[in-house]
């Protein structure tokens, strides 16, 4: 039964072979074929960072943006994460509305939001999705106004920004 | 005793774990060839690999997959395939349980203390053990019944 390690390991190269020629060439004739360098989260010309997950229509702020909304104090901050996330700290004011838990959770902070007012979301880092994710379910719920804080929790606490800690409030 | 050692060691039991082993990557490879996009952006939670490399990963990852269950299930090359196959495990369980042990819950690449994401981590660690443990029986007892190669699988035995 036993034929040796070498011969086995031989097989498998061969496979890994085939496939990456197979994937490649697949690839490069398929139409959802993929570039092989992926492009993350990409700086514009600005040097503002887009979040992989930006599509067309998701509406995304700078943390300096994200300032002024903050003290105008008639913008809604929501924060996508987990609630054991969100109680270890948060923005300042900031509701949680978990994306994993949108619709459980929307009943309960609905009558806290406004379709009228504009909305804040925004999730652990940059490279975080969930925020874009809440963002295109609130549009779904017809709240319009809402934009992303792309540089989420990380870039407010490493500017020194007003956090709280605990339960929503 | 016998009965124990036919159990674990036996040719059924191989051949069982050969045919579904390799029906669950053929299965798990289908819907990452269709959708190479999400399966990268799925890759790219992990936070492991280096960026660059994610995308060339995330297009031929799913094709040794495939190529390793139809193989595995056919009996052609079955050591190879087993053997890349269960690389392929340890690897996947290596990558699970170091995100679980740092916080990254890997359904969204998001750092968390949740533990809602540690028991999904968990769960899907526990299935690649599972997983890996069938493969670990290929490789060690595999006598190639039901298998094209068997002529010559036992002829060199």
């Amino acid at each position: 039964m036993q034929k040796g390690f070498g011969k086995t390991a031989t097989q498998a190269l061969l496979i890994i072979l085939l496939s990456g020629v197979v994937g490649i060439v697949y690839n490069a004739t398929s139409s959802k074929g993929i570039s092989l360098i992926g492009h993350w989260a990409e700086a514009d010309s600005t040097g503002f960072l887009i979040p992989l997950s930006y599509q067309k229509g998701d509406s995304l702020i700078t943390l300096a943006e994200a300032i002024t909304k903050y003290q105008s104090q008639n913008t809604i901050f929501l924060d996508a994460r987990y609630k054991e996330d969100y109680e270890l700290g948060h923005v300042r004011g900031a509701i949680n509305l978990s994306f994993d838990d949108f619709y459980e959770l929307l009943p309960e902070v609905e009558e806290r939001l406004s379709k009228e007012k504009e909305i804040v979301t925004y999730c652990g880092e940059i490279d975080c999705d969930i925020s874009l994710f809440l963002g295109r379910l609130l549009k779904e719920e017809g709240y319009e106004r809402v934009m992303v804080m792309v540089q989420g929790w990380e870039g407010w606490t490493k500017a020194g920004l007003p956090t709280s800690k605990g339960p929503n409030p | 005793m016998s009965i124990v050692k036919t159990l674990l060691a036996g040719k059924y039991t191989t051949m069982l774990f050969r045919l579904a082993l390799g029906a669950i990557f053929i299965y798990a490879s289908v819907d990452k060839i269709a959708h190479p996009a999400d399966f990268a952006r799925a890759i790219f939670y992990y936070r492991i690999l280096p960026v660059p490399l994610v995308n060339v990963l995330a297009v031929v990852l799913p094709w040794a997959e495939l190529l390793a269950g139809i193989l595995l299930i056919l009996g052609i090359f079955t050591r190879g395939s087993v053997l890349l196959i269960n690389l392929m495990l340890i690897v996947f369980i290596v990558a699970i349980a170091y995100n679980v042990l740092r916080g990254v819950d890997i359904a969204c690449g998001c750092f968390t203390v949740s533990p809602t994401a540690k028991k999904h981590g968990l769960s899907l660690l526990y299935r690649d053990i599972g997983m890996l443990l069938m493969g670990l029986q290929i490789y060690f007892f595999d006598r190639g019944l039901l298998s094209l190669a068997r002529r010559n699988q036992t002829r060199g035995s």
